[in-house]
């Protein structure tokens, strides 16, 4: 009796217990619910990226970016994200000036009055430095990523390898965000590459392409009706990453694959799964990791110094049929990295 | 203080209501805390949406300021002014809750980024303003324009947080929702689980008070049937039932010990009584049969100290008249009468017994001749005049012998008497004792002849149970006669046991005792 006794006064005691820890737990999952904790990590400085480009490419770099500006003390936001209306570069860059940010990564698209925002940023005190097209004319106060003259080496150096006997209809995608300057730079190196790197009897037709990457759609269009037009090219050569999956899907939908080459810019998923099934001979891609710190030490030194470095190298790379394998591993590897630090 | 409170719950009443009071206080705080938190849970879930209010409400203000800042732009009305700067006021009030440090949240960060915003937008608007106070009219053109688009991107920013804070309330709103539910079922199924047990408390509690009472209630029942041997054990309980337990039982002890009282008491009395009865028995008996031998002696004979001086005074005769065979035998009367007069009822020793049988057989002869062939053999190891017994035992032996025995054949017949050590374990008592044997050839007995002399107590003359008798009152124990015959003419074995000891008084004193 006094066992049964002593077991419901344990089991009364018990629930009391149980139900007071219930108690306390629910109270303070309660009194946390809906609101942030008191430790919520606090940054230094406020940075604002600026990019009317979505890509996959612009978000690895951005992510880069933001780790880095995490690294020295400061939060990186893209600038418009989610907003309902579509503004300019310039104008978020405006906004950026109105809310006061410590510092603007901006990548032009080529839209009008993105000089005098940088300028009017400049004005305000907030620095902006430009990524992968520059503007040299702006009061930009820096710029990284990669320089024409590098690009068409590089690029010249790949389609040497590509090039066949005789006479090669090579077709360059230029993007009509990219300064006028800087095409011209890209195309003569690419054909000054061939010249002094292709043997003998191997002769270059290059021609360009232009894509208004700023009108939605255009691209598709564009490579579409290159692709499937009266003179196909022997060679594609892209500069970006939509435009090199459009020419893979082109090449896929209209079975073009061994009667055009392609060398591809960045390395999507796609873009990687066409190499692992050679269905392009080689893609370049940027060391977006590079460029986003590069980007955000630019910024750091400025803020901290009133001076930085106003170019900033990035390598560009490429990846074979051959190297996809290595490339994948060594990415997915990289991005768990990153998700650790992050 | 621990004693104090012992004191305080020591009654039965007081138990009831700690256990009613504490069962009462774990329901209510059960009660309590479930219905807290319901209206808590219901307070959060009405202010789920409070900060979409707060938003709208940023998104109004910043409304009405731009309208106002037009309006004084457009016409520089007084009253569009005052509201300009009422609504300026009201919306600096507004964004002042939002948060402006740098953090690592996108939702915050985007308060920030529309507190940064709206205030950039107020010094544009005041800057819209004073130009136009100051007629400057590109100026205020200007800075309008700016204005413009400030409010443009703040709203935009005022609608991603609006949508943000939306979603989160909404999934903020179902957690509330499926907490509600779940604390719900949890408060029913803890409230049941608490009640249940605090049921089993009471019981087990009311249980544990009562037990105690319903005990003694079934011990009071047998003590009420008559069974005083109940045991009840000693409560150590300091309330009401311990104290009427412990009551009842002293009660029960002091009628277990008077009654045992009484009992001994009476036992002694009956005990006493016994003995007196008996030994009054022993005594009536004894002299009972000593009467009856006497008086069947004196029926026989006729005054025996007449007889036995008159014996001595013809024996004296025969002397002096040379006629020693009638001296003799006179003086052999003499003396048998003598030892039955003088040692009748007394102590005498078995010398003295084997002499009176002697002086019988001598007499016997001289009357039939020599007729009677008697033979005696007494162990020389016995001392036979140191061993005492009750006089008149043998000789009436030898006597039932002659009469019964060898009557009709005295020729033939013989008689013989053995006076030996008898062995420890004979007698019921296991006392040393004295066998005497006295057997004849004679007629013999039959069964019923036999079983009539152990069963009665006395016969006709001095009777063999009268004997048997004497013995046993003499001694105090039995099995100190035996008879035995083949049947008849198989001749008759009289046996008689003769412990070791003397008689004081009433009182026969075994060897041991005695000094032997």
């Amino acid at each position: 009796m006094k066992k049964i006794f002593l077991s419901i006064m344990v089991l009364l005691v018990g629930t009391l217990v149980l139900l007071t820890g219930a108690l306390l737990y629910y109270q303070n999952k309660m009194n946390t619910f809906g609101s942030y904790p008191d430790t919520m990590e606090e940054y230094d400085h406020h940075y604002l990226f600026v990019a009317s480009d979505r890509s996959e490419m612009m978000q690895d770099i951005f992510e880069a970016a933001c780790l880095a500006a995490k690294e020295g003390g400061g939060y990186l936001e893209w600038c418009g994200s989610g907003t309902p209306d579509s503004y300019t570069e310039a104008e978020y860059i405006d906004i950026s000036i109105a809310m006061d940010a410590d510092g603007i990564i901006v990548c032009p698209d080529g839209s009008d009055g993105i000089e005098e925002a940088v300028g009017r940023a400049h004005d305000a005190g907030i620095p902006a430095v430009t990524i992968l097209r520059d503007l040299p004319d702006s009061k930009r106060i820096s710029y990284a990523g990669v320089s024409g003259y590098q690009t068409g080496e590089i690029y010249g150096g790949r389609l040497i390898s590509l090039l066949h006997d005789g006479w090669n209809d090579v077709c360059l995608l230029e993007d009509s965000e990219a300064g006028k300057d800087e095409a011209q730079i890209l195309y003569s190196q690419i054909v000054q590459a061939v010249k002094n790197g292709a043997p003998s009897g191997k002769t270059l037709h290059l021609r360009t392409e232009e894509v208004d990457s700023n009108t939605d759609f255009d691209t598709e269009e564009v490579v579409r009706n290159l692709l499937l037009g009266t003179h196909i090219p022997d060679i594609l050569i892209c500069e970006s990453p939509v435009q090199t999956e459009c020419a893979i899907q082109t090449l896929i939908d209209y079975n073009l694959v061994g009667h055009l080459q392609v060398i591809g810019y960045y390395a999507t998923d796609t873009i990687l799964r066409a190499l692992e099934q050679e269905l392009i001979p080689v893609t370049m891609i940027v060391d977006t990791v590079q460029l986003g710190k590069d980007c955000t030490e630019a910024l750091d030194e400025y803020r901290e110094l009133g001076r930085t470095s106003s170019y900033y190298n990035v390598a560009l790379d490429s990846i074979t049929p051959k190297t996809a394998a290595d490339y994948i591993a060594g990415h997915s590897a990289g991005e768990k990295q990153g998700e650790d630090l992050s | 203080m621990m004693k104090k409170i012992k004191e305080m719950f020591s009654s039965v009443q007081s138990q009831i209501m700690l256990v009613m009071a504490v069962v009462l206080a774990i329901v209510l705080a059960v009660n309590v805390f479930v219905f807290r938190q319901s209206s808590d849970m219901v307070r959060r879930t009405g202010e789920s949406f409070v900060t979409n209010s707060s938003i709208m409400q940023l998104s109004e203000t910043l409304q009405n300021t731009q309208t106002s800042l037009h309006g004084y732009l457009n016409t520089k009305s007084s009253s569009s002014l005052e509201d300009f700067y009422r609504f300026e006021q009201e919306l600096r009030e507004r964004t002042e809750p939002l948060n402006e440090r740098n953090v690592g949240d996108s939702t915050l960060m985007l308060e920030k980024n529309i507190r940064e915003m709206t205030e950039t937008y107020l010094q544009t608007a005041e800057k819209a303003v004073q130009a136009k106070r100051g007629r400057n009219i590109e100026e205020y053109k200007k800075a309008y324009g700016e204005a413009a688009l400030l409010f443009r991107y703040i709203n935009s920013y005022i609608y991603v947080l609006n949508n943000t804070r939306f979603r989160q309330n909404t999934e903020n709103y179902q957690v509330l929702l499926k907490a509600e539910t779940a604390l719900e079922s949890g408060g029913m199924l803890v409230l049941v689980t608490i009640a249940l047990l605090a049921l089993a408390l009471v019981a087990f509690s009311v249980h544990s008070m009562i037990r105690p009472l319903r005990d003694l209630a079934r011990s009071a029942d047998r003590v009420a049937a008559g069974d005083f041997d109940t045991e009840i054990q000693k409560s150590d309980l300091h309330d009401e039932i311990g104290t009427v337990t412990n009551a009842f039982r002293g009660m029960l002890t002091s009628i277990r010990e008077y009654i045992e009282r009484q009992r001994t008491s009476l036992e002694r009395e009956s005990r006493l009584k016994e003995n007196e009865a008996r030994m009054k028995e022993n005594e009536l008996a004894m002299e009972a049969h000593l009467k009856d031998a006497q008086l069947k002696f004196l029926q026989a004979q006729i005054n025996p100290h007449f007889l036995f001086n008159s014996l001595n005074a013809g024996a004296q005769l025969a002397m002096m008249e040379d006629a020693d065979r009638t001296g003799d035998f006179l003086a052999h009367m003499a003396d048998f009468f003598r030892y039955n007069v003088q040692k009748n009822g007394g102590n005498v020793t078995l010398r003295e017994e084997l002499q009176s049988v002697e002086n019988y057989i001598y007499i016997l002869n001289v009357r039939f001749s020599g007729d009677i062939h008697f033979r005696k053999h007494v162990e020389k190891e016995i001392d036979d005049a140191a061993v005492e017994m009750p006089s008149m035992i043998l000789q009436p032996l030898v006597e039932n012998a002659v009469q019964h025995g060898i009557h009709d054949d005295h020729e033939n017949g013989r008689i013989e008497m053995t006076v030996e050590q008898s062995d420890a374990g004979e007698t019921e008592s296991g006392r040393d004792c004295i066998r005497v044997t006295v057997a004849d050839n004679g007629a013999g007995m039959t069964a019923s002849q036999l079983k009539e002399v152990m069963e009665r107590d006395s016969g006709g003359g001095i009777a063999l149970g009268n004997v048997r008798s004497r013995l046993e009152l003499y001694y105090g124990e039995k099995g100190l006669f035996s008879i035995w015959s083949d049947g008849p003419g198989c001749g008759t074995i009289v046996t008689v046991l003769l412990p070791r000891g003397r008689k004081e008084g009433d009182i026969y004193v075994p060897a041991s005792d005695s000094g032997r």
